[in-house]
């Protein structure tokens, strides 16, 4: 358990779920680095009021910048904060985006939102199945199946041929 | 990716999904935006005032459960305590209180009856019934004082003369004296002069 009034303990959070979070409130909102910023202060409220840190801070976080996201995308109704996934995401060992990593992103955007919340989970937050079904209100073998279905579709759209040119 | 995501790699995803998953999983979101130091300071602030509101939380319920038990307290004592015991049993003393023996004897002041005054006297009969003390006991009632003695003040004296001659005695009325005209009349006619 970690200690709630130590403040190391909340930048080790941040160093290790920091960029992650924002990337999760991105699919919601165009300003998720207010969403990250509120739940590690109501993280802190918390753990003074209780005394301890939640069991598991990380789901605690996420569920928490979930609901902060959503209620910011309620009140920007905002249409476009989807594209910040792409603009987040960057290949590990290329500093330029090849052709196959935009498809790739581009794909992924195009996913529908309970998809690309349960991709974005599993690949970048490290949550168990267990915590993502409980994050997304589903069981775990849903959040299973959920993932499987938008790996399909994102091979699909990988390997969809280009329309030929009618010109 | 996480060991624990690298451990529990979906061995029923076939390859082609699983080549999907690996090049996402090559992917990683850019470094956070948060501001580092306002942050910790944030949650500094924030852990701060949630532990001065902290004591806000118990202050007023404990005040309303204290204040609550002293009311009940001060109930049960009311009802509890015994009946008020007077401090004077009787207005006359007992004969054998140590106090009254101790006492010398005072002889006891005569005041004469009202019948020894004329009944017209109504002032005189209110002046005995004061000093035999029938109007000291608060114990007249308005019926005493609409047709009692109040009714006998009202039909008393009216005026300062008739309260004279109530009081001063009767003095015999002085005779009219009987003036024999005629033979002065005659004389008057005969032309007679004194």
């Amino acid at each position: 358990m970690i200690s709630p009034s130590s403040p190391t303990a909340l930048a080790e959070l941040l160093d290790s779920h920091g960029a992650a979070l924002e990337l999760y409130a991105a699919q919601w909102t165009n300003a998720p680095a207010d969403c990250v910023q509120e739940a590690f202060v109501q993280l802190s409220t918390y753990a003074q009021q209780h005394g301890v840190l939640p069991t598991y801070p990380s789901a605690w976080l996420y569920r928490v910048v979930r609901n902060y996201a959503l209620n910011s995308a309620r009140a920007q109704r905002r249409r476009d904060h989807h594209e910040q996934i792409a603009a987040r995401l960057c290949k590990r060992d290329a500093n330029t985006p090849t052709d196959e990593t935009e498809q790739l992103l581009e794909s992924l955007e195009a996913l529908p939102i309970a998809m690309r919340e349960v991709v974005v989970l599993r690949i970048w937050s490290g949550l168990t199945w267990k915590e993502i079904g409980d994050l997304t209100a589903t069981s775990s073998s849903s959040a299973q199946r959920t993932y499987a279905s938008a790996l399909e579709q994102l091979r699909d759209k990988m390997e969809q041929p280009c329309l030929p040119n009618t010109k | 990716m996480s060991a624990e995501y690298k451990m529990s790699a979906e061995a029923d995803l076939p390859k082609k999904l699983r080549e999907i998953e690996s090049r996402l999983g090559q992917l990683s979101p850019l470094p956070s935006e948060v501001n580092r130091d306002m942050l910790m300071y944030q949650t500094g602030w924030a852990a701060a005032e949630a532990q001065f509101a902290r004591p806000r939380a118990w202050l007023w319920p404990a005040t309303s459960a204290a204040l609550a038990a002293c009311l009940l307290l001060m109930l049960s004592a009311a009802n509890l305590r015994p009946s008020p015991t007077p401090l004077v049993d009787s207005d006359t003393p007992r004969a054998d209180d140590p106090l009254m023996v101790s006492l010398p004897r005072v002889p006891r002041i005569t005041v004469p009856t009202a019948k020894q005054y004329p009944p017209t006297a109504t002032l005189l009969v209110m002046r005995d019934r004061a000093l035999r003390s029938e109007f000291d006991s608060l114990s007249l009632s308005t019926a005493d004082f609409a047709g009692g003695v109040v009714d006998e003040a009202r039909n008393g004296p009216a005026t300062s003369r008739e309260l004279l001659r109530e009081l001063l005695p009767a003095r015999p009325s002085a005779t009219r004296t009987q003036i024999d005209w005629q033979p002065w009349w005659s004389r008057f006619r005969s032309g007679e002069s004194s």
